[in-house]
C-alpha cells in the first residue's frame, strides 16, 4: 500500500525550478532514501510535503488524503512528522518541555482527556532516543548529537505513520551515528514506522534504506535498490561529473 | 509536595498584608494609589500573556484599555448609564472583539513591524476620539460614569479582588499547556507547527484573551474614576508605561511582570514628592535596573531565592 504519493511536483522560486516534475511513492513500512548533491532540491521537497510552503504544481497524497498546500500543523496532525536538518530546539525550555509541545498536539492527545497523559508520553519518547536522563536540562546544555536526538524525539512524539528525516546524522561522529541509526531501524521493524530519509553519510544510509531515489537539479534521475543506485551512471555523473563517471567505470 | 517555595511564601505574605492593610491604616489617598496600582497590574499581566509569552510585542495596549473604558463611557452618555457589574465584563468583551480584529491582520507581522502597527492602531484611536469629540467628549472625556462603590475601602477591596482573580487566571493560563505552546511559538513558529501546534489559532487567541483582560481593567478604571478620557485610558504613555513595567518586573511568567507593575505604580506615585525631578529619578532607576537585571527584577530575585534556599536552607537572600 502506498502511504505517500507524490505526482509531478513542481516548485518555482522566481526563475529557479527547485523541484521539477518529481513523482514517487513511499510504501507503507519501508525506509525510502533520498540522495542528491547539495542544491538538488531534497529539503525543498520535504518542505512541500510537510506543508512549510505549497508546491507550484503537482499533487501530494498522504494516507489517501490530498494534502497539497495544507498547513504544516495540519499535516503533522495527520501523522506525517518531519525533522529539520539544522536542529531547531525551542530555546528557554527544558528538554522535556520541548517534547511536551508535540505531545499536546491534537493528534497525540486525541479528542478528550489526552492532555493528562502528555508528560508520560514525553518521557516515553525521550526514553526511546535515550535522552530521558537529560529531561530536566535546559536545551542550551545539550551537545549537537543530543540535539539531533531531540529533533527525532519531537517528531516521534506525534506518533507518526511516516517520519521524514532531514540528514539525521549530519555533524555526528561514528559512535553517535550508530545508536541513532539503530533506533530508526528498530522503529521501522518493530513499530512499522515508515521512513523517508535524506542523508549524505552514505555508509550508514545505504545499510539503512530499502529503496533510494536520486535527485539532481530538482529532477528525479534514478530510483532503485541501494546497489542499483550506486551503479547508476547518472547518479555517479551528478556527484563526480562526466569524467568521474568514466573513472568509476574503469574502477569497476 | 505541598510545601511552598520561599518566593511563594513571600508572595502570600504580601497578599495578606494588602488584605489587612486598610484595617490598620485607614488612609484614603494611599488606598487610591493602590487601586490604580491594582489596575495597572492587570494591564501588565494581560500584556504579558500576549507579548511576554508569544513574543508579539504590543506597543499600543492602551487601545484595548480604551476600548473597554469608552464602551462604558458611551453607554453612560447615550444609554443612561451602566452598573459596574455589567460595565466591566462588557468592556472586556468589546476589547476582545477588537483584539480579534487587530490580531488577525497582525499575524504576519513580527518584531518592529508589529510594534509599529500596534502603536499606530492605538494612535489612530486616540486621534479618532479627538476628531469625533461630539460623541467622545474629546480631550475632556465623558463624566458621570457610575462609580464602583463610592466608598474608598470597598473600592480598594474590589480592586484587590479584581487584580487577584485576573492575575490568577492569567497566571494559570501561563502555567498550563497553553503557556508552553505560546512560548514554543515565540521561540520558533515553524518548529512549533511541525510539532502539530496551530500557531495562528494560539496567536490570535492570545491577542483576544489579552485584550479581554485589558478591556475589563479599562472599564474598571472608568468606573473607579467615574470618568473616561484619552489621558486616563488611551494615551500612548500608558502603552509605554505598561511595557516598561513588564520589562522591569520580568516578562514571560505573568507574576513577575505583575509585581513589577504594582511596585512601579506605587514607586512612581511616591516619587512625585521629588517634584520636577521625579521623572529623572524614575528613569534613572529603570536604566540601573535594566543594566544589572536585564531579565527583570522579580525574575532575577525569584531565581536567586530559589538558588539560595536550595543551597543553604533558605537563609541566604
Amino acid at each position: 500500500m502506498n502511504l505517500l504519493e507524490i505526482s509531478s511536483l513542481y516548485k518555482r522560486f522566481g526563475g529557479l525550478e527547485a523541484t521539477k516534475n518529481v513523482s514517487f511513492v513511499v510504501k507503507k513500512g519501508e525506509i525510502l532514501g533520498i540522495l542528491g548533491p547539495n542544491g538538488a532540491g531534497k529539503t525543498t521537497l520535504f518542505n512541500q510535503i510537510a506543508g512549510s510552503f505549497a508546491p507550484t504544481a503537482g499533487k501530494i497524497v498522504f494516507a489517501g488524503l490530498d494534502i497539497t498546500g495544507c498547513r504544516a500543523y495540519a499535516v503533522a496532525n495527520l501523522g506525517l512528522a518531519r525533522t529539520f536538518q539544522i536542529p531547531r530546539p525551542l530555546h528557554g525550555l527544558t528538554v522535556l518541555e520541548n517534547v511536551l509541545v508535540p505531545c499536546y498536539s491534537p493528534r497525540t492527545t486525541g479528542l478528550i482527556g489526552g492532555r493528562k497523559h502528555a508528560a508520560a508520553c514525553a518521557k516515553e519518547v525521550l526514553r526511546t532516543v535515550s535522552l530521558d536522563e537529560k529531561a530536566d536540562l535546559a536545551v542550551e546544555k545539550l551537545t549537537h548529537g543530543e540535539l539531533k536526538k531531540l529533533e527525532l524525539a519531537k517528531a516521534l512524539a506525534l506518533k507518526p505513520q511516516l517520519i521524514m528525516l532531514d540528514e539525521p546524522f549530519a555533524g555526528l561522529g561514528v559512535q553517535e551515528v550508530a545508536p541513532i541509526a539503530e533506533a530508526i531501524r528498530l522503529l521501522n521493524s518493530e513499530h512499522g514506522l515508515t521512513v523517508l530519509i535524506i542523508e549524505h553519510k552514505l555508509r550508514e544510509f545505504m545499510k539503512l534504506v530499502h529503496r533510494v531515489i536520486a535527485l539532481n537539479y530538482g529532477e528525479k534521475i534514478a530510483e532503485g535498490s541501494p546497489r542499483e543506485i550506486v551503479d547508476n551512471s547518472l547518479v555517479i555523473e551528478a556527484y563526480l561529473g562526466k569524467g568521474g563517471a568514466a573513472l568509476a567505470g574503469i574502477g569497476n | 509536595m505541598n510545601r511552598l517555595t520561599l518566593s511563594a511564601k513571600i508572595l502570600v505574605g504580601f497578599v495578606v498584608a494588602l488584605l489587612l492593610f486598610p484595617l490598620v491604616y485607614d488612609d484614603a489617598y494611599l488606598m487610591s494609589v493602590l487601586v490604580l496600582a491594582c489596575i495597572y497590574t492587570v494591564y501588565v499581566a494581560a500584556w504579558d500573556l500576549l507579548s511576554g509569552f508569544t513574543g508579539q510585542e504590543n506597543f499600543g495596549f492602551a487601545l484595548f484599555i480604551g476600548a473597554g473604558a469608552y464602551i462604558v463611557g458611551f453607554v453612560t452618555k447615550f444609554g443612561g448609564g451602566i452598573a459596574p457589574i455589567w460595565g466591566i465584563p462588557i468592556g472586556g468583551l468589546v476589547a476582545a472583539i477588537l483584539g480579534l480584529a487587530i490580531g488577525v491582520p497582525c499575524l504576519r507581522l513580527k518584531g518592529p513591524y508589529l510594534a509599529l502597527a500596534t502603536l499606530a492602531a492605538a494612535a489612530i484611536a486616540d486621534r479618532l476620539v479627538i476628531i469625533f469629540s461630539q460623541y467622545t467628549g474629546g480631550e475632556d472625556g465623558i463624566y458621570g460614569v457610575e462609580f464602583l462603590t463610592g466608598d474608598p475601602v470597598t473600592d480598594y477591596y474590589a480592586a484587590l479582588l479584581f487584580m487577584l482573580v485576573s492575575v490568577a487566571v492569567l497566571y494559570g493560563i501561563g502555567r498550563s499547556y497553553i503557556g508552553l505552546l505560546l512560548k514554543a511559538i515565540r521561540e520558533d513558529e515553524a518548529a512549533a507547527e511541525a510539532g502539530g501546534v496551530n500557531a495562528t489559532l494560539y496567536k490570535v487567541a492570545a491577542f483576544v484573551v489579552s485584550a479581554f483582560f485589558g478591556g475589563m481593567a479599562g472599564a474598571f478604571n472608568a468606573h473607579y474614576l467615574g470618568y473616561v478620557g484619552p489621558d486616563a485610558v488611551l494615551a500612548s504613555h500608558i502603552s509605554l508605561n505598561i511595557i516598561i513595567m513588564a520589562v522591569v518586573g520580568g516578562t514571560g511568567s505573568i507574576i513577575n511582570a505583575a509585581l513589577g507593575a504594582f511596585a512601579l505604580a506605587v514607586a512612581a506615585d511616591y516619587l512625585k514628592n521629588f517634584g520636577e525631578y521625579h521623572l529623572l529619578i524614575y528613569t534613572s532607576l529603570l536604566i540601573i535596573v535594566l543594566l544589572f537585571m536585564p531579565k527583570g527584577v522579580f525574575t532575577t530575585l525569584g531565581t536567586r531565592l530559589a538558588a539560595g534556599s536550595a543551597g543553604k536552607g533558605g537563609k541566604r537572600v
